[in-house]
């Protein structure tokens, strides 16, 4: 079974470029949101909810961090891969619970293997 | 009145022909009030004095709040007031106007103590005569008038420097964003095995080239924080430990090149250094610098570290990197000195198309209190290959 995505960005070629590499590697993208607010409450409609979150940080309405935040809240086990060209951004998002960051612009390598991982770690040691 | 009073009278009546200056008096003595309108009264035929007087700071501050003065003349004892919280109290609602502060002999300690608190000037009644008080009030109108031109001038430096860093950060930030496709799009082609080889070698081209961009952003970066960051907050690094990386990344990096990399290190002794991660870095990437510029499939490249003792209290590590590369023109050397990157030079580097690096290297070293430059491995031809220098302080 393919590991399900979910983008928050709000560039829509980054978006669309993440789902065009996603899709190649065999991940299935379950939805998307362009800025912090509605991505919370796509997430919280999610069923089932996804592998991985990749999250940007300078977003409107709310930022990577705090909406990486209110996603914890929801559900404490979901797995945000902060993706951010906002280096600055790294420790704070480390520290309100993502569980991993990438600077952009990622090596395509990194950023695929980093899903994976992320995501088969979120899976129950059964299932492995 | 003396020359230089009618000069600066001069200067505030090129509109009007005639100053007229208001002028709050807060005194409550009668005969200082008579004694100070009557000095004032001469005035000149450029300026007259339109004096208000009151007799307590409660009224003097009512009066400042509501209506505009050139200049207040404060006595410190006033019958709702003593001493120097007098002038505090007014000093605090009325920062742009000008205060001169009228005292007694024996009280002109607390007056200096005003003038320290930033009152204008201070004048000791008994000895007051109206050239004196005159030229008091005029300097004390243009003083206050310079402080105010500079302190907007240190206002509008500073926010044209937050401008300028915004600028900076979108700058950064976005392009970093928009190499992301660019870069990953790349990839995805080179990774396309379905791909004719030379589509994928051009890819390869456009992936290294986004990847030089995205390094030199964030050798920006790093430089701005660098610069921002106190000396005692960088970790600390011995050159042993780090030289080996270095030369495994550049090997790593550069498969098609023969890379030999020969050492002298002197034995026994922790070559250590401050500047952590970014020392790391500039050596890394003056070592990236030799592979990438060496023509042929061989480099030869030494790395000497000598003790460089300094005339003052500090002593230094003198890094030598030596390569057989093509060299560099004299006149791209000068920028990497130990003077480090100054405004002007950054300035000139742009407009001589200097690498961007060796003025971010020069800056780096010059924040760890070190210095560089670049000299020929062969003393007179610089096409032989160069040898980089870099002093930095040694850490115990």
């Amino acid at each position: 079974m393919s590991l399900k995505v979910f983008i928050v960005e709000d560039d829509r070629m980054v978006i669309e470029t993440y789902r065009e590499i996603l899709k190649i590697y065999g991940f299935e993208v379950v939805g998307w949101s362009y800025n912090g607010e509605e991505a919370i409450k796509k997430f919280a409609n999610l069923n089932p909810r996804p592998d991985v979150i990749i999250m940007d940080h300078r977003l409107p309405m709310k930022n990577g961090v705090e909406t990486t935040e209110d996603i914890l809240r929801i559900d404490p086990s979901a797995k945000v891969l902060f993706v951010s060209a906002d280096t600055t951004s790294r420790i704070p998002a480390l520290s309100v619970g993502a569980a991993g960051f990438l600077r952009k612009p990622f090596e395509l390598k990194e950023f695929v293997a980093t899903i994976k991982q992320l995501g088969e770690g979120a899976m129950p040691a059964a299932s492995e | 009145m003396s020359t230089a009073s009618t000069a600066m009278t001069n200067s505030m009546a090129v509109r009007s022909r005639v100053a007229v200056l208001r002028i709050l008096l807060v005194e409550d003595n009668p005969g200082d009030v008579r004694l100070v309108k009557e000095m004032l009264a001469e005035g000149s035929k450029q300026l007259v004095f339109k004096i208000e007087q009151v007799d307590t700071l409660a009224v003097g501050i009512e009066k400042i709040k509501r209506e505009k003065f050139d200049a207040v003349l404060l006595d410190l004892g006033l019958p709702d007031s003593k001493g120097i919280e007098t002038f505090h109290s007014l000093h605090a609602i009325s920062l742009d106007v000008p205060i001169i502060v009228l005292t007694v002999l024996h009280d002109e300690e607390v007056a200096i103590e005003a003038v320290r608190g930033g009152a204008q000037d201070y004048l000791i009644k008994g000895k007051l005569e109206g050239e004196l008080l005159t030229r008091g009030i005029l300097y004390s109108i243009e003083r206050k008038r310079s402080e105010g031109v500079l302190r907007n001038r240190t206002v509008q430096a500073e926010s044209a420097q937050v401008r300028s860093e915004t600028y900076f950060d979108y700058l950064a930030h976005d392009i970093a964003n928009l190499l992301s496709p660019i870069m990953a799009y790349a990839e995805l082609i080179c990774d396309d095995s379905a791909a004719p080889s030379n589509t994928r070698v051009r890819a390869a081209r456009i992936v290294e080239q986004a990847r030089r961009a995205s390094s030199f952003i964030l050798s920006l970066r790093t430089l701005q924080d660098v610069e921002e960051t106190p000396l005692d907050k960088f970790d600390i690094v011995d050159l042993a430990d780090l030289f080996p990386l270095v030369e495994r990344r550049v090997r790593e990096d550069h498969p098609e090149k023969q890379i030999s990399v020969s050492y002298e290190l002197p034995a026994d002794v922790a070559l250590r250094v401050i500047g952590g991660v970014h020392v790391h870095s500039m050596f890394e990437g003056i070592l990236e610098n030799a592979a990438n510029y060496a023509d042929n499939e061989k480099l030869a490249v030494s790395i000497r570290v000598v003790p460089a003792e300094e005339a003052g209290d500090k002593s230094f590590w003198q890094i030598e990197i030596t390569d057989d590369g093509p060299g560099m023109p004299d006149e791209l050397k000068a920028f990497f000195m130990p003077s480090g990157a100054s405004s002007e030079r950054l300035k000139k580097g742009i407009s001589r198309g200097v690498a961007s690096s060796l003025l971010i290297y020069s800056a780096l070293v010059g924040h760890f209190g070190g210095s560089g430059w670049v000299e020929d491995r062969v003393p007179g031809d610089y096409t032989k290959g160069v040898k980089v220098v870099v002093k930095l302080p040694r850490s115990v």
